[in-house]
């Protein structure tokens, strides 16, 4: 069989990614006809650079989505003959005639090592962020509303993990050995303790004072939270619905543990800014608790720039999860994620740079993504 | 920030020193096939079993010890590289020499090209000088490093891909790639050929950020009243621009410039580790991958260091900037 | 005739937003004589700042000039090129903005900022350029120019900055100056000076002005002739003194009639129903007729109504103005307040803030008691302590000493949201800034519904929906309403829900920090209505702080009048604006504008307020007072007088006996009871 030209292979990759395609025409179709009523993201509509990185963005999230139906091999599985193979190379006896990106070194298809590496991106990297964000909120909210002892203590905290490069940080936390002992799993279990202890006060400082919609949020609040808690965390779900392996969780701990620091600044920030204003002072004078103060008089109307911060982060943690896998921190060495693919394909880069380019770009592009979509974001909520 | 350093020494210290960091260690230093026994006696033979605080103290300088009294990084004695097979503070100053070469020159690309683009952007927003150079630093402000490098490994250093081909057939070079894929001649003597392309690379993704910033700062102060004066008093813009504008857009770049420098950091560590460059990253990832637990703790030291003075300059920098916290 | 500096034609200027193109000023014709003061009054977004940006050529990338010419000393502006518009900047059009610490460049030099004008229009020499800014700052009675020209923005306090602004527009000897409300962010008796300092530039220079504000009764004070703006629309233009004495169009008529006035005792000002529309939301037709009490179905509200020259430099856009005949309207006056008992004492109040530059003496020592059902007005300059000690009051601050006892009990060290419920409810605040006062993330309905909530919990769901209706019906909002955003409804919309929402418990005592000073004038008097009318209703107590005296003469009950933290005077608003006054009292109310172009000038008080950084030692009064010289050696100085009773109820802080205070100081003017001016003769 020939090798595919360059053309061929495009339009090869085109025809794979149609459910993605699909799925695009339908979201911004809708979008746009109801762009009135959406409100800021229905104004990215009408920006140029909001709506590229929407469609970039929404593009990999539906790869990752349809990852199996657009995948052409198994992204593990090595073709003899193969290794190293120029993209277009055909792959006869294979589930697809052709490696359409070529293979790497261990002869294995780049095309759907990409394809397999966007699902794990999206699976950890916005997870990580709101994880982070939850715990910026919560200890940057009375950081900046408060203020006083409490603040100093928390600023020294953020501070100290901050004094740390981040790539330190990584070779101290993500090793084989540290996986060994309790740290993680502590980490763990007080990192995602946040998210939950957030939905419990943001409930309970609403609806303090009425039992009954108090008790018909608190209850699944509860049991949800904690019986996810369990699964994810401490690894002690009964009915092993959450789990997640222990390489996995290490990484999640170092990523959520890189970004809190930032996140709580920003939070602080916010919060420094917002509590002078006069709707506070009202609040406070008809006797509301500190917390529906800060969860719900400070925090929506911070919630510009925290969207415009998650979308940022998101790609940031992104580079992180590239950062470790480039290092080899974390991850088992025939993971598809983009990062080890790039560090595995870079020995051979002089000569066969398509096996690291790959995966480099696939990266770029939804960092790119991103930052564009949240340039456009406070752009437009800038100009209300 | 004395005490900052201190926490920060000590939890990289308990860190590096947690019980399997400690197994490994033995193990590398015995053999690889010692049982637990044998490993906790080595362990006692080196000292290690002793309580942490007494630990730190020890290489802290402040307890003494039984060789040589008082005699820890305080006193200048950062211990031996087990790597290396050298006294760790050679180590370390021969790789921040080699890496101070590299910062000097992605200091002088990144930071006049960043704060013109950025100035440039913000002096007419929305314009179409804006607009361009906006998605040109969003691009470079979304490229980490080890993609950068990559693709730029690829297009200029490549036998077989990208630009060098094309020149070489044309015979236009005379070497099979434009520019070298590794820096490690640099180590003796640096050339633009192999320089260029790591510099480059860290400056990307930092020059796209500051820009970033100095434009977002730039249009903020072009939409001051103050600005509004200086144009109705009959001031033209360039007038505006260079005397009214720059120094107050300026304030907000040059704190986040310094305070970038630790990242500047993580760009080193890649870059170095890509360009196969032998310096302070390159030598960091040497001692974590090869747990030589004393040349990590001395770069970590050296690293948190540096973090610490930028912050303070940056606090500095910013104070000297703006007359408003000036004391006086 | 001479040829007018400035002659505006058929001007009609448009901004362009993402939803389209929306009209700012439409078809507007103006002349300015030499020499000649010009006033444009309006409320905020009608049009006058707009107009002064089209007249400078700075409209921005979004605005633009759609039709109509700008003529200046005969030489057309529209259309001339950013280039071609420089010489005339600075040279021979030169403008003063509202915010002057904004205006100035916060990093460069006083001196280097003034000396930029002439290096630019004369090409001078470095050194005589800093001879010309030290020669402006004298001429605008700046003290020290030499550390002056050496400070930096940040160093010098808000009517220093004016000055610096006016001196840096007149260096080019312009040959009109254009001030865009150059006194709004200013106190009155600092706004006193500058005024003062117009007029006498105008007469050594002959320059002309054209002077933008929102304020009618600072107008009267400096302005030969006035031009009225409404929604983008020039509705009447007249010779200031004709302008008050007989105005023709129903809205400066209404303008007038809601125009606090010093001389106005327990008289509020007359509301005017609804808002100003947006140039580009305007009825068909007159622009005013939902607001008109003499508008016409069928007549005014078909076509746009035409500029009508009504006498010789007289103009107004009204169908009807040859038919009105209106009586003027004057409020009732309000009936005695018949006070209580004691609701809210407070005694030997402190609060000082520790600050990188020293403390700052916020309150000092102040004690008094608000009965129930009065109205105690809180006056002072700003800076003077008035808003801390209500956030004392409120709870949302602690004190450093003194005592406050709610209905009897203390609660100084229960801060707010640890004070018990029902006290909670019994005292609650309206806020001063309508676009913060409510949560711009959720209806104003639910924020109103969350207080009642709070101090009616145990009612049932179905009740607390009968209330919150009760509560907008009695602050006058149509229930329609709960379910808006705040950005959806207009600033006096907005106070009203922040009073709805102070009433959910029933407050016994409203703590009010300038609700109003942020509103137009015409919306301000219907919120002022609202609130003295809920008090009337409910006997309850209203602490109103306030900066206006005229407001607070036509409203209050008691006053307290307060200087750096201390209180100078307090007692019944009668004896305080009488004959027998703290000096300081006398300034504030000499220093405060008079609705009225043939009163009298008065010199204004000398001097900015100390900082309460470090108050002065004796009187704190002393650095400024006028009387300071009758009181033999160095008492003012050096000791600080006793709150002494003057009168049942009336206590002064002076050394001066009541019988000295009560002589008019020689220098001082005798002026005669203010006259009325004749539209607001009515009633009395
Ligand atoms: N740059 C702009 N873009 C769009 N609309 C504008 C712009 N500037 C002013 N407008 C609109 O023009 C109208 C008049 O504005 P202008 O600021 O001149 O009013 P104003 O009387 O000076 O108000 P204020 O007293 O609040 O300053 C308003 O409706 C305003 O929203
Ligand atoms: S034209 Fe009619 S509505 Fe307009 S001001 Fe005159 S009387 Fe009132
Ligand atoms: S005590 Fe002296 S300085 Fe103070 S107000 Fe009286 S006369 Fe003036
Ligand atoms: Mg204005």
């Amino acid at each position: 069989m020939e090798s595919l030209g360059w053309l061929e292979i495009l339009g090869r990759m085109a025809l794979r990614f149609a459910p993605v395609w699909a799925g695009l025409a339908l979201i911004l179709g809708t979008g746009f006809a109801l762009r009135g009523r959406l409100g800021l993201a229905g104004r990215l509509f009408g920006n140029g650079i909001g709506l590229a990185g929407l469609t970039i963005v929404l593009f990999w999230l539906l790869t990752a989505l349809f990852a199996d139906l657009i995948a052409t091999h198994d992204p593990l599985a090595q073709l003899s003959g193969l290794k190293n193979a120029a993209p277009g190379s055909p792959a006869p006896g294979s589930s697809y005639p052709f490696y359409l990106l070529g293979g790497d070194s261990l002869a294995r298809d780049s095309f759907s090592r990409m394809v397999a590496g966007a699902r794990r991106v999206l699976a950890i990297a916005p997870a990580a962020t709101l994880c982070a964000m939850a715990v910026g909120v919560l200890l940057g909210l009375p950081a900046g509303y408060v203020g006083g002892r409490l603040d100093a203590a928390l600023s020294f905290l953020a501070n100290l993990v901050l004094a740390f490069p981040v790539i330190l940080l990584f070779y101290l936390l993500v090793t084989p050995e540290i996986r060994e002992t309790a740290l993680p799993r502590t980490f763990a279990a007080l990192l995602f303790l946040f998210p939950l202890l957030f939905l419990i006060l943001l409930w309970h400082s609403r609806y303090r004072t009425r039992a009954r919609p108090w008790a018909v949020g608190m209850i699944p609040i509860l049991g949800l939270g904690l019986w996810m808690w369990s699964g994810l965390a401490l690894d002690a779900d009964p009915l092993g619905v959450w789990r997640l392996e222990p390489g996995l969780l290490t990484v999640f701990v170092a990523v959520v543990f890189v970004n809190a620091p930032t996140a709580f600044r920003i939070v602080r920030g916010l919060a420094l800014d917002l509590r002078a204003r006069d709707y506070v002072a009202a609040a406070r004078t008809r006797g509301e608790g500190p917390w529906f103060i800060m969860l719900w008089e400070i925090l929506p109307n911070a919630r510009g720039p925290l969207i415009v911060d998650a979308c940022l982060r998101v790609g940031y943690t992104t580079i992180l999860l590239g950062t470790l896998g480039f290092f080899g921190l974390g991850v088992s060495p025939e993971s598809p994620d983009w990062g080890s693919t790039i560090n595995d394909g870079r020995r051979f880069l002089a000569i066969y740079p398509h096996a690291a380019v790959v995966p480099a770009l696939a990266l770029m592009s939804l960092v790119l993504g991103l930052n564009l979509l949240a340039d456009a974001l406070r752009e437009e909520s800038l100009h209300d | 920030m004395l005490g900052t350093a201190l926490c920060l020494s000590l939890l990289v210290f308990w860190l590096t020193h947690l019980p399997p960091n400690l197994e490994k260690l033995a193990k590398s230093q015995g053999s690889a096939r010692m049982s637990d026994a044998e490993v906790a006696s080595w362990l006692e033979r080196s000292g290690f079993d002793r309580p942490l605080p007494v630990l730190y103290g020890e290489w802290l300088g402040v307890l003494p010890r039984a060789d040589c009294g008082h005699c820890g990084v305080m006193q200048g004695e950062w211990g031996q590289s087990t790597v290396f097979r050298q006294p760790v503070s050679a180590v370390i100053l021969r790789s921040l020499a080699a890496t101070g070469w590299l910062m000097l020159w992605v200091m002088a690309v990144m930071v006049p090209t960043a704060l013109a683009l950025g100035a440039l952007a913000g002096m007419r927003e929305g314009s179409r000088t804006d607009r361009t150079i906006s998605v040109a630093t969003i691009l470079t402000a979304a490229t980490p490093e080890y993609v950068s490098g990559v693709v730029l490994v690829a297009l200029f250093a490549s036998a077989t891909a990208g630009l060098s081909p094309l020149l070489h057939e044309a015979g236009w070079i005379e070497r099979r790639t434009l520019f070298q894929g590794t820096a490690s001649g640099a180590m003796t003597r640096i050339t633009f050929w192999n320089f260029a392309l790591p510099v480059a690379t860290i400056a990307l993704y930092g020059t796209g950020y500051i820009a970033r910033i100095t434009r977002a700062s730039m249009a903020e102060v072009m939409a001051q009243p103050y600005i509004r004066t200086a144009r109705l008093k009959g001031a033209g813009l360039a007038r505006i621009v260079l005397v009214h504008a720059l120094r107050n857009a300026l304030v907000a770049p040059v704190t986040v410039i310094l305070l970038q420098l630790p990242w500047l950091l993580n760009g080193v560590v890649i870059v170095e580790t890509l360009f196969a460059y032998k310096g302070f990253g390159w030598t960091l990832v040497q001692a974590a991958g090869n747990n030589d637990i004393a040349l990590l703790l001395g770069c970590s030291v050296v690293a948190v260091t540096l973090v610490l003075a930028t912050q303070a300059l940056s606090d500095l920098a910013y104070r000297a900037l703006n007359p408003r916290l000036r004391v006086g | 005739m001479t040829e007018p500096v400035l002659r505006l034609e058929g001007l009609t200027v448009s901004f362009g937003t993402r939803r389209g193109r929306f009209p700012a000023v439409e078809d507007l014709s103006l002349a300015i004589a030499p020499g000649e003061v010009l006033g444009l009054v309006g409320e905020s977004g009608s049009g006058k700042s707009t107009v002064a940006l089209a007249v400078m050529g700075d409209l921005g990338p979004a605005g633009r000039i759609d039709r109509g010419s700008l003529r200046f000393g005969g030489r057309e502006l529209a259309g001339l090129s950013e280039r071609a518009l420089r010489p005339i900047r600075g040279a021979g059009i030169a403008m003063v903005g509202q915010e002057p610490m904004a205006a100035l460049n916060p990093s460069m030099r006083i001196g280097a900022q003034l000396a930029e004008v002439p290096r630019l229009h004369a090409r001078v020499s470095r050194a005589e350029a800093r001879a010309a800014a030290w020669r402006a700052a004298e001429e605008v009675r700046l003290p020290d120019p030499e550390r002056i020209l050496d400070s930096y923005p940040h160093q010098l306090s808000g009517g220093q900055l004016q000055r610096v602004a006016i001196a840096m527009a007149l260096m080019a000897r312009p040959r009109l100056l254009i001030l865009d409300e150059p006194t709004t962010a200013l106190d009155v008796t600092v706004e006193a000076g500058i005024v003062e300092l117009l007029r006498e530039i105008r007469q050594e220079h002959g320059t002309s002005m054209l002077f933008i504000g929102h304020n009618l009764a600072l107008m009267a004070g400096i302005c030969d002739r006035i031009a009225v703006l409404y929604s983008g629309r020039l509705v009447e233009s007249a010779p200031a003194p004709r302008l008050f004495a007989s105005p023709r169009h129903p809205y400066t008529r209404a303008l007038l009639r809601a125009l606090p006035r010093i001389e106005g005792a327990r008289r509020p000002p007359v509301p005017l129903a609804g808002g100003q529309p947006l140039p580009h939301e305007r009825p068909q037709g007159c622009a005013f007729a939902p607001r008109c009490g003499h508008a016409q179905g069928g007549r005014c509200d078909v076509a746009p109504v035409p500029l009508e020259t009504a006498g010789p430099d007289e103009t107004v856009r009204c169908l009807r103005w040859r038919e009105i005949r209106e009586q003027p309207i004057v409020a009732e006056p309000l009936p005695e307040a018949r006070p209580g008992p004691a609701v809210l004492e407070v005694e030997g109040l402190t609060r000082r803030f520790r600050t990188a530059r020293g403390t700052v003496h916020a309150v000092e020592d102040v004690s008094f008691s608000a009965l129930e059902g009065e109205t105690l007005a809180i006056v002072g300059e700003s800076g003077c302590g008035k808003s801390t000690l209500a956030r004392l009051i409120m709870g949302l601050d602690r004190p450093d000493a003194g005592r406050i006892r709610l209905t009897g009990v203390e609660v100084q060290d229960r801060p707010a949201g640890r004070r018990p419920a029902a006290l909670t409810a019994a005292m609650q605040m309206v806020f001063q800034n309508p676009a913060d006062t409510l949560n711009p993330s959720a209806p104003v309905g639910r924020q109103v519904m969350r207080a009642l909530e709070l101090f009616q919990g145990a009612s049932s769901a179905a009740s607390l929906r009968t209330r919150l209706s009760e509560l907008f019906g009695l602050v006058r909002l149509p229930e329609s309403l709960a379910a808006r955003m705040p950005r959806q409804l207009s600033g006096g919309q907005r106070q009203r829900v922040g009073i709805a929402r102070a009433l959910a418990g029933d407050a016994a005592i409203l703590v009010a920090d300038e609700p109003v000073s942020a509103l137009d004038a015409s919306v301000q008097a219907a919120v002022i209505e609202t609130l003295l009318e809920l008090q009337r209703i409910r006997r309850a107590t209203l602490l109103f702080i306030s900066h206006d005296l005229a407001l607070v003469r036509q409203i209050a009950d008691r006053v307290m009048v307060m200087y750096l933290g201390r209180v100078l005077e307090i007692g019944p608003a009668t004896q305080v604006f009488g004959p027998l006054a703290h000096p300081y009292t006398r300034a504030l109310l000499a220093a405060a504008p008079r609705s009225d172009p043939t009163a009298a000038l008065r010199p204004a008080p000398a001097g900015d307020p100390p900082s309460a950084l470090d108050p002065p030692s004796g009187c704190p009064f002393h650095t400024r007072c006028p009387r300071r010289a009758e009181v033999p050696g160095r008492l003012c100085a050096d000791r600080l007088p006793p709150l002494a009773e003057v009168a049942p109820g009336h206590a002064i802080r002076c050394h001066l006996s009541p019988e000295e205070l009560r002589k008019q100081p020689p220098d001082e003017e005798r002026r005669p009871a203010a006259p009325l001016t004749p539209s607001c003769r009515g009633a009395s």
